[in-house]
């Protein structure tokens, strides 16, 4: 085994990491380097339109700091909530037979869980707009 | 359609996990008596039956557990433990929850929030804590902390009309967040470094060879100073003072309490477990966690003059003394498992006292609002009496025991310097605390008023006490139990 002069040194050279190492210098460079390039050679012509803030061609109307009503916070996460579900639910999915009786009864107990918090949200009003 | 994959279950492990079980069936019961019921005397008594039920049941199901030769057991597919340290910490916890619905009681309603929103909250926490001392693997450690702060998040700023609780609750969650991600971030190069999650696996990897990895080393500094921010020890302690001030009582008692223990229970684990190897990179930082856990906690608990305040310097304190036993050898892990127990028993019992006095809206905050309580209300006082001086280590109570046994082991192995700290820290100690005693006893003025305590909280007040008072007079049974689950640790 060759011995490399320090643990760092050797673990940047040895491991697993190295070609991600390699594949993060040259995303760097590539973008650092275009940046670099066009400060030289780029023309630059502000003017106010251009200087303005915009989201997605979208013309600013407001401070981008007002408050948001709850309810979009509470739809947010019952959004998350049911997004994760699925993520779990999908690899029982594909393995559905081969788990058999027993992971039926797990994934049950699991969705039991969550449809009681849905249940308890749908309740407490969470689901209503207005 | 290909061969059947059996799932990593056991016979005999959903027992083990039995008192987690317990909590979470309660924690959605409590979601099911607040749909099915409207009115506000039957949520709330169906909340107190559900929440004694599922503590008594973690109680029992704990107690069930068969630890056979006293080994550890790996349950679940190896991601948790199952052994006589586990049934300690959760026969622990089962106490504070059924304490805590006791006692929090008044204080939940006099900060206006409900009940049974309240204990769902609080026992989808506790069932962070069981699992927080079962925790076998890397990632069984990061999902019990997180299940332990998430819902505590919430509770600290639950207090809606409050302007402190809302402060204390975005400190807390952009803190305890940031802690997350560093504990996380430890995880990675821990993983990085050695290829897996596992404690057994990762005691081996470390013991041979693990200090020519740079990648194990910053992952093990990281872990320790998540663990350390959960516990609150310096100089991870900043959020402590405020998000204890600010947050309503009830909540406060559950950090001081539950949370610590909790924290200290994967901590231990951690460090004093199968990656027992590991300590010795690590020990310098500990030893300086603790040096400073010592000085800042009592020198800033000295300074306050809010009773919640001085409360939360003192547990960074204790954090302090608790992580003092880690760098001794098992008697010194013992002793800090034994100071952990007492701990949590005395300061459960000072916030139950903390949360009676106080009427309408209005708690008592500063120290002179104790003023002449004592004359007023004499056994409530003699109890809280019994409570500081444990806090203090003053004999005959078991916070006395604990130090001696901290302190004891610390000089055993050398590290005389600090455990001469730990004295003459204490020696603050014993001032601060001896302010509200003193306040209680000696002083005239001043009209502290109780709310009306019923016969359930005279009964866990009075046993907590008696807990206190028997683990100083008869330390012998407690430190052989926590010598044999120590024993089962590694």
């Amino acid at each position: 085994m060759v011995r490399y002069p320090s643990a760092v040194l050797s673990f940047l050279v040895m491991s697993e990491f190295f070609p991600i190492g390699i594949l993060f210098f040259f995303a760097c460079a590539v973008a650092g380097g275009i940046l670099f390039v066009d400060s030289f050679f780029g023309e630059r012509r502000p003017n106010a339109v251009k200087g303005s803030t915009y989201e997605c061609g979208i013309e600013t109307k407001v401070d981008a700091r007002r408050r948001f009503h709850v309810r979009y916070f509470v739809v947010a996460l019952l959004f998350i909530l049911f997004d994760v579900e699925v993520a779990l639910l999908y690899p029982w999915a594909v393995l559905f037979r081969r788990l058999g009786v027993e992971g039926f009864i797990m994934v049950g107990i699991f969705m039991a869980l969550i449809v009681d918090g849905l249940v308890y949200a749908w309740k407490k009003g969470a689901l209503e707009w207005e | 359609m290909g061969t059947p994959i059996p799932l990593p279950i056991m016979p005999g492990d959903l027992t083990a996990i039995g008192p987690l079980l317990a909590v979470v069936i309660a924690a959605a019961g409590f979601l099911a008596v607040d749909m099915a019921f409207t009115r506000e005397e039957l949520k709330n008594r169906w909340t107190f039956i559900i929440g004694i039920i599922g503590a008594a049941l973690a109680a029992v199901t704990a107690l069930m557990l068969d630890i056979g030769t006293g080994e550890s057991r790996l349950i679940l597919g190896e991601a948790l433990y199952a052994d006589l340290y586990t049934v300690f910490f959760d026969l622990l916890f089962a106490l504070l929850m059924g304490a805590s619905l006791v006692l929090s009681w008044t204080a939940v309603e006099r900060a206006r929030m409900k009940p049974v929103e309240f204990y769902s909250l609080a026992a989808f926490s506790f069932a962070g804590m069981f699992l927080t001392s079962r925790a076998a693997d890397l990632l069984s450690l990061f999902l019990a902390i997180e299940l332990l702060s998430m819902p505590l998040y919430v509770l600290a700023g639950f207090a809606t009309t409050s302007k402190t609780g809302r402060e204390a609750a975005l400190k807390y969650f952009v803190l305890g967040s940031v802690a997350s991600a560093i504990l996380l971030f430890g995880i990675a190069l821990m993983y990085g470094g050695t290829g897996s999650i596992d404690y057994v696996e990762l005691g081996a990897q470390v013991s041979s060879g693990g200090r020519d990895s740079p990648l194990v080393l910053a992952g093990l500094a990281l872990i320790l100073a998540g663990l350390a921010f959960k516990v609150g020890a310096v100089p991870f302690h900043m959020w402590t003072p405020d998000v204890y001030e600010g947050s309503p009582t009830a909540v406060t008692a559950l950090m001081a309490t539950g949370v610590k223990a909790a924290g200290l229970a994967a901590a231990i684990r951690f460090l004093a477990g199968p990656m027992a190897a590991a300590l010795s990179y690590v020990s310098v930082m500990l030893w300086w966690i603790v040096a400073l856990s010592m000085v800042v906690g009592n020198a800033g608990a000295m300074l306050q003059s809010n009773v919640k305040r001085l409360l939360a310097y003192s547990s960074i304190a204790h954090a302090g003394y608790i992580l003092m036993g880690l760098l001794g050898d098992s008697l010194g892990t013992a002793a800090a498992v034994y100071y952990t127990a007492v701990y949590v028993l005395s300061v459960a019992g000072a916030f139950g006292v903390v949360q009676y006095f106080g009427d309408g809206d209005r708690e008592l905050e500063t120290v002179d609002d104790f003023n002449g309580a004592a004359k007023r209300h004499p056994w409530i006082s003699l109890l809280f009496t019994i409570f500081l001086l444990s806090l203090a280590g003053i004999p005959p109570t078991g916070g006395f025991v604990a130090k001696f046994f901290v302190f004891g082991s610390a000089i055993q192995t050398g590290h005389i310097g600090l455990a001469l700290l730990g004295v003459l820290t204490s020696v603050i100690g014993i001032y601060y605390y001896l302010r509200l005693v003193i306040a209680m006893w000696m002083k005239d003025e001043g009209r502290p008023v109780l709310a009306e305590l019923s016969p359930t909280s005279w009964v866990v007040l009075g046993l907590l006490a008696a807990s206190v008072l028997a683990l100083g007079c008869m330390p012998g049974w407690l430190w052989l139990i926590v010598q044999s689950a120590v024993v089962s640790l590694v």
